[in-house]
């Protein structure tokens, strides 16, 4: 680099240093101090509070409806049953439950000493059963998220009525312990349902009269 | 007519129960079942069990369909057709045949005690829907529906005379259907069936000789149990 070449370059350099610092001068002799200074909006309203986090929707508690086939032996009646039953998870482990079964009468316990032979055969009557109780897990395995096996006790207390050619119309009050053994298939898939049920049920049935048994074969699908 | 005020609240409850699950749609991230093909037919085998005049009866047979989807709804009319007898208690001699009888080395044939029979047909429009809609894959379904529907019965009976009464059934089922073709479903459904009582006027021929002896003057109702394929 030649002397004058180098001259020139530090005079650039004097200049574009000198520049920055005019640029920045202004700033510097601020006529307010720092700490002195505000702003003033004449007449503005104060800013609107942010709006508040939209409320995440409240989930349903999952549901459950299915129908049953059963036969009781307790009452006054032999009877056979169908019908519709719900029910809603409290908890994982505890369900609410609603039962509504139509009822055939199968027979009296008396009808083979008062039926005259080669007579013609009463149909003896029909009814209807409702339910309410508590359902609750004993135990369950679940297999690859697939399959959920499980046992579980209910106890619920109902209302039978019936009417009939062979019976007077009749009320009959029970109250029932039950075991419920069954499986539970869980969708993997954007199924409508997330589970379908298949169970078997046993109960002990206290009525007014005697003391019996239910057995039902039912399925519920889950929402 | 306590049993037929009962019935009719019995339907209401499961009609309001059919309710409920579309009342959880709104929330419910999950999809809606699949709707009903456009057009289906069926093919049943039927049992009917009921009573004529408070008389026990019924029969076997097979019921044929067709029905009309609209999304979850399917409307219906269906033909039943089947054998009918009405029941008889068993008379001395099928007594003597309990098991508790040593068993002869000649079996003695049992007698066959039959009461007036023939043939019953039922015509019947309805509407069922799909309630509940559990898709373990993307190939079938398993379904849960309920239905309802009106039917005119008439019984031709082997003695001579009919009997003709309207009805209404209810009642629900259970079906696997095919997502992808072949667009089967095989179905398993138990409906109530409440008939209209038997007046006088309708005992004719063998019924006129029978029905009376149960001095039943209401309704009659029974069960459907129907198998089959509806495609």
């Amino acid at each position: 680099m030649t002397r004058a070449r180098a001259r020139a370059v530090a005079l650039a350099l004097v200049v574009a240093v000198g520049g920055l610092a005019l640029a920045a001068g202004p700033a510097a002799a601020h006529p307010i101090g720092y700490d002195d200074r505000r702003i003033f909006i004449a007449d503005d309203p104060p800013p609107p509070p942010p709006p508040p986090a939209p409320k995440k929707p409240k989930k349903p508690l999952p549901t459950e409806l299915g129908f049953r086939f059963g036969a009781t032996t307790a009452g006054p009646d032999k009877g056979l049953g169908m019908g519709l039953q719900g029910g809603l998870a409290l908890s994982r482990s505890l369900h609410l439950i609603a039962e509504y079964e139509y009822v055939f009468v199968l027979g009296r316990e008396d009808d083979d000493a008062t039926a005259a032979p080669g007579s013609l055969q009463l149909a003896a009557g029909n009814g209807h059963r409702g339910r309410l109780g508590l359902r609750v897990n004993l135990a369950d395995a679940t297999l690859d998220d697939k399959i959920r096996f499980y046992a579980d006790g209910d106890a619920t207390i109902g209302v039978t009525l019936l009417h009939g050619p062979a019976i007077e119309d009749t009320r009959v009050p029970a109250i029932a312990l039950g075991l419920r053994l069954g499986y539970e298939l869980l969708a993997r898939t954007t199924s409508p349902a997330r589970t379908f049920d298949f169970h078997l049920l046993v109960r002990l049935v206290r009525t007014e009269h005697d003391t019996g048994m239910m057995m039902g074969v039912g399925m519920e699908w889950g929402r | 007519m306590v049993g037929t005020r009962w019935s009719a609240l019995a339907l209401l409850g499961a009609l309001a129960l059919a309710a409920t699950p579309r009342a959880a749609d709104a929330d419910d991230e999950r999809p809606a079942p699949r709707p009903f093909p456009r057009w289906s037919r069926g093919l049943f085998a039927a049992g009917h069990a009921g009573a004529v005049a408070g008389i026990s009866g019924g029969g076997f047979g097979v019921d044929i369909e067709v029905a009309r989807g609209l999304g979850r709804w399917q409307l219906f009319g269906d033909a039943l057709f089947l054998s009918t007898s009405l029941a008889v208690n068993p008379t001395p001699a099928t007594a003597a045949a309990a098991p508790t009888t040593p068993a002869p080395t000649t079996p003695a044939p049992t007698p066959v005690i039959e009461g007036p029979d023939g043939f019953e047909t039922r015509l019947g429009l309805g509407a069922r829907r799909v309630v509940r809609s559990f898709e373990p894959d993307h190939s079938a379904a398993i379904e849960m529906y309920l239905e309802g529907g009106v039917g005119l019965d008439r019984i031709w009976w082997n003695g001579g005379g009919t009997l003709t009464r309207p009805d209404v059934a209810f009642g629900g089922g259970w079906q696997i259907r095919m997502l992808e073709r072949p667009r089967i479903a095989v179905r398993l459904a138990v409906k109530v069936i409440i008939q209209a009582p038997v007046d006088d006027a309708a005992m004719t021929g063998a019924c006129l000789a029978a029905c009376p002896a149960s001095g039943h003057h209401g309704a009659d109702s029974g069960f459907l149990a129907q198998f089959g394929v509806s495609w």
